[in-house]
């Protein structure tokens, strides 16, 4: 069985990116993409999906928001923050309980780049 | 530690070792002794008999002699048997555990190998036999009475080994149960002193070696970074010549019991030394962000601090308490998911990246960048971060001043190619309207003590105006300085208007950085428009824009492909589109067209496609003759193309690059060329003969026309006529190395292309 992830991220062209990466090279099933916080909320309420993936920056609400919100609801959510905000942000996601973080821009050409996204997803998956 | 425990293994097993020798070898000499006294005892036996039996043989006391023999059989238990025999073998005494007696059941010869032996004895001796599968050892003498030197038999005596071996394994035994013993010993004793050698060791190297291993693992960790200074122990070698003799081993021992603190001393020197010279900044804090003793000499200078080891971290990264908070949360998750997170991907967030300190005397800051490297304790849990400064404030200066030139040369081109998109009178009318209001402001600001509200929204308009103006034109620096006055104008606003020193001292200098910046433009205004009737140059805004991607593309990754685009962008920037060349032929030709009473159009094909300038100037001469010709001679008078149901006379002008030439295409569609009439006209002038010109091709006759006096109209008026023109296009034309060629259907068209070379 395939894992389950919902990709979040207000760039429509981004979304299909990383869609395609997860299912192609990871493996996973994607069962929804969502463009803001509040979908990011919903859509985990709905699908309590094996991972989900937030953007920092989004509309409506920002991914810290989106994060703490989940994680309130299920504590044992596995969230992986994609970002290019750097610093405390990134900080204050990995020490509310984010499971791992990738920064952007995303390289799906940078086999070193890959090579991490790879290993990030093992680390989340295995601190269980 | 380990290497003096091998070494108490290593001589425990050597005394055990030379134990176990002395022990085989005791063993050996107790089998040997026994051994000769059983020889002795059946010699001295055998002899005695020897002695006492001659009176009895001689007197023929066979019951004397079998008492004697089996009662010394009867009495001893190695004695297996007793035999008295004749020089014939004939037993006159056989004494056994099987005959008690010794009286001999038979007096038949004995014929067995032992009995063959001992008849061939002259003294007495002893061999070792196998009697009924037992090993029995035959001691036997000749019986001799000396007094009348007769042999009178032999006696023999057999001696069973039984005993002996019996004896022998008892001593074996012994020997071997002393050995177990003694190894048992040895090895408790072994495993005794290895453990307390242990207890000793770890005591003394615990309390010593902890900063030793966490300095040694720092100094790794430096080494990782091509620090190029090991660290290492060569304990291999150290072994290797310990192992090579027995004292110098002990030697080695005790100078390496006596000399562990020396030993641990000095290897806390070696540890100091590579502290103290590195380059790098190096100190290293707990889990809870506590400043641990040991660091480099380095990180003093470095972080800019006297003594680390007595810092706070807030001290040494100079943080406030929020930032010091963010920094404990750092160390929080540090603490809680090292374990399951990559190091870098944990170092990467932690909120002090670098640093930025002021240096004394130094008129820039000194950027310190900070990284972090994990200490694992001997359990191999996380026990200490090392902290590593390293000054990169000269490649952080490099970089910046990079970005500014950067800047500026962005900011250059950006202003020249403004310019050049822009009329100069609108260029000048900016300037000067800047000028007059940045006069004002400067007077107003430097002379007026306090601005009143009025004067207040003047000048913040002034300033908003330069600001709106400029952006317009993109001169962004000069927009971005006035909108630097404006921001202090802003907060000057809201709150008491009373000038301040500070605040004139900040508006002038923004003010100087502005009026620099008009000067500028100024300058790069006059040098690209020219004075007087120089050339001026307007380029449209696209063509800008890739020249500006260009510049930015280049700032960023020089590429040299790159690099000879922008120099062609940039020659071709006082190229000029087309339609500019051709507007002065437009006029001749209308002008000529009206003169003459034709209706003409003349048409421009890719009007907007940039030229160079130098080669119109050149080819002028030629289009001009061409363009007369068509108009004079090419297109129709009126009636004539109504006859023929042409409509307006077309003159079509197109120039087209190919292949580094340059291709001017003039055709008009009127009565092309009659070579007829050429050819005639010429023959009337005496340029050729009649003979002369019937040898000719079409083409050879159509060439005609360039040759002097060479005319297809009979009659010579102010405008053409005359026959020169063509001579003058083809001369023009070869001066530039290029070629003519003429296509001509008579009554449709012709055509001229005139290809130059052009680089």
């Amino acid at each position: 069985m395939n894992k389950t992830v919902i990709l979040i991220d207000d760039s429509k062209f981004l979304l299909k990116q990383l869609s395609d990466f997860f299912e192609k090279v990871l493996n996973f099933k994607v069962l929804s993409l969502g463009f803001d916080g509040n979908m990011a909320v919903d859509l985990y309420q709905k699908h309590k999906p094996d991972l989900i993936t937030l953007d920092i920056t989004m509309p409506n609400k920002n991914g810290v928001q989106a994060l703490k919100e989940i994680l309130t609801e299920f504590p044992n959510a596995n969230i992986l923050m994609i970002s290019a905000v750097r610093g405390n942000a990134m900080l204050e996601c990995m020490s509310s309980g984010a499971k791992g973080y990738i920064e952007k821009p995303l390289k799906f050409n940078d086999a070193d780049f890959i090579q991490d996204f790879k290993e990030t997803i093992k680390e989340i998956f295995t601190t269980d | 530690m380990v290497i003096i425990s091998i070494i108490f293994v290593a001589v425990l097993s050597i005394i055990t070792v030379m134990n176990l020798i002395t022990l085989n070898k005791a063993v050996e000499k107790s089998e040997r002794d026994i051994w000769s006294s059983l020889i002795k005892k059946g010699s001295t036996l055998t002899y005695n008999n020897s002695l006492s039996l001659p009176l009895m043989m001689w007197n023929i006391d066979e019951t004397a002699i079998c008492h004697l023999v089996s009662s010394t059989v009867r009495d001893d238990e190695d004695i297996v048997y007793g035999i008295v025999m004749d020089p014939q073998y004939i037993p006159l005494a056989n004494a056994s555990n099987n005959n008690p007696s010794g009286i001999p059941q038979n007096r038949e010869p004995l014929k067995d190998k032992a009995s063959m032996w001992a008849g061939s004895l002259k003294n007495s001796n002893y061999k070792t036999f196998i009697n009924n599968k037992e090993e029995v050892i035959e001691f036997a003498a000749p019986v001799i009475f000396i007094e009348k030197d007769k042999l009178l038999g032999f006696i023999r005596y057999g001696l069973s080994t039984k005993s002996i071996h019996k004896a022998i394994y008892e001593v074996k035994k012994d020997g071997n149960n002393a050995r177990n013993q003694m190894i048992l010993i040895l090895s408790f004793l072994c495993i005794f002193s290895l453990y307390f050698s242990y207890i000793i060791i770890k005591k003394v190297a615990n309390r010593i070696s902890q900063p030793i291993n966490e300095l040694v693992e720092s100094a790794r960790t430096i080494t990782k970074g091509n620090y190029n200074i090991s660290v290492n122990v060569k304990s291999n070698d150290e072994i290797g010549n310990l192992s090579e003799n027995f004292e110098m081993m002990r030697a080695t021992i005790k100078k390496y019991t006596d000399h562990l603190q020396d030993l641990v001393d000095e290897k806390m020197q070696q540890v100091n030394d590579i502290l103290n010279n590195i380059e790098q900044g190096l100190f290293t804090i707990n889990l809870d962000g506590s400043v641990n003793k040991e660091y480099s000499a380095r990180a003093n200078e470095i972080l800019k601090v006297s003594d680390i080891s007595s810092c706070k971290i807030e001290d040494i990264f100079r943080l406030d308490s929020a930032q010091k908070q963010v920094f404990d949360t750092w160390l929080k998750l540090v603490r809680e998911k090292h374990l399951k997170q990559r190091w870098h991907k944990l170092t990467k967030i932690s909120p002090i990246q670098n640093l930025e300190l002021e240096a004394a005397g130094k008129d820039h800051k000194d950027y310190i960048s900070i990284s972090y490297e994990k200490i694992f304790d001997k359990n191999n849990n996380l026990s200490k971060i090392m902290i590593l400064a390293l000054d990169v404030t000269e490649k952080r200066l490099k970089e910046l001043q990079m970005i500014e030139e950067r800047k500026k040369h962005l900011n250059e081109m950006k202003i020249i190619l403004s310019i050049a998109a822009t009329h100069p009178e609108e260029i000048y009318e900016f300037l000067e309207d800047s000028n007059t209001r940045l006069k004002r402001f400067k007077e107003s600001i430097n002379e007026q003590k306090i601005i009143s509200d009025e004067n207040f929204e003047s000048l913040y308009r002034d300033m908003h105006t330069i600001k709106g103006n400029s952006g317009s034109y993109n001169f962004d620096l000069l927009s971005s300085y006035s909108h630097k006055i404006e921001n202090i104008l802003e907060e000057l606003r809201c709150c008491d208007k009373n000038k301040t020193e500070k605040f004139v001292v900040n508006i002038n200098e923004y003010l100087n950085k502005i009026e620099q910046s008009i000067e500028e433009i100024n300058q790069k205004a006059s040098i690209l428009y020219g004075r007087g009737d120089e050339m001026m140059v307007r380029i449209p805004k696209g063509y800008i824009n890739k020249i500006l991607n260009l510049c930015t593309d280049i700032t960023l990754s020089p590429q040299s492909d790159k690099v000879k685009e922008l120099t062609q962008k940039c020659i071709m920037l006082s190229w000029k589109p087309l339609k500019t060349f051709a507007k002065k032929y437009q006029k001749t030709i209308t002008k000529f067209a009206k003169q003459i009473n034709k209706d003409i159009e003349f048409i421009i094909k890719n009007e907007q496609t940039l030229q160079p300038e130098d080669i119109f100037k050149n080819i002028d001469e030629a289009l001009i003759h061409i363009f007369r010709n068509a108009v004079a001679h090419g297109i129709e008078i009126k009636s004539i193309r109504k006859q023929k149901g042409k409509g307006i006379g077309n003159i079509t002008f197109e120039v087209i690059d190919q292949n580094n030439n340059k291709i001017f295409i003039i055709s008009d569609d009127g009565n092309g060329i009659d070579i007829d009439k050429i050819v005639l006209n010429c023959i009337k002038k005496g340029i050729i003969t009649k003979e002369e010109s019937e040898k000719l091709t079409d083409k050879e006759k159509l060439e005609l026309i360039y040759l002097p006096y060479s005319t297809t109209v009979d009659e010579i008026t102010d405008l053409a006529g005359r026959g020169f023109g063509m001579n003058v296009v083809l001369q023009t034309v070869k001066n530039l190395c290029g070629t003519i060629l003429i296509d001509s259907v008579l009554g449709e068209r012709t055509t001229f292309t005139i290809t130059i070379p052009y680089n």
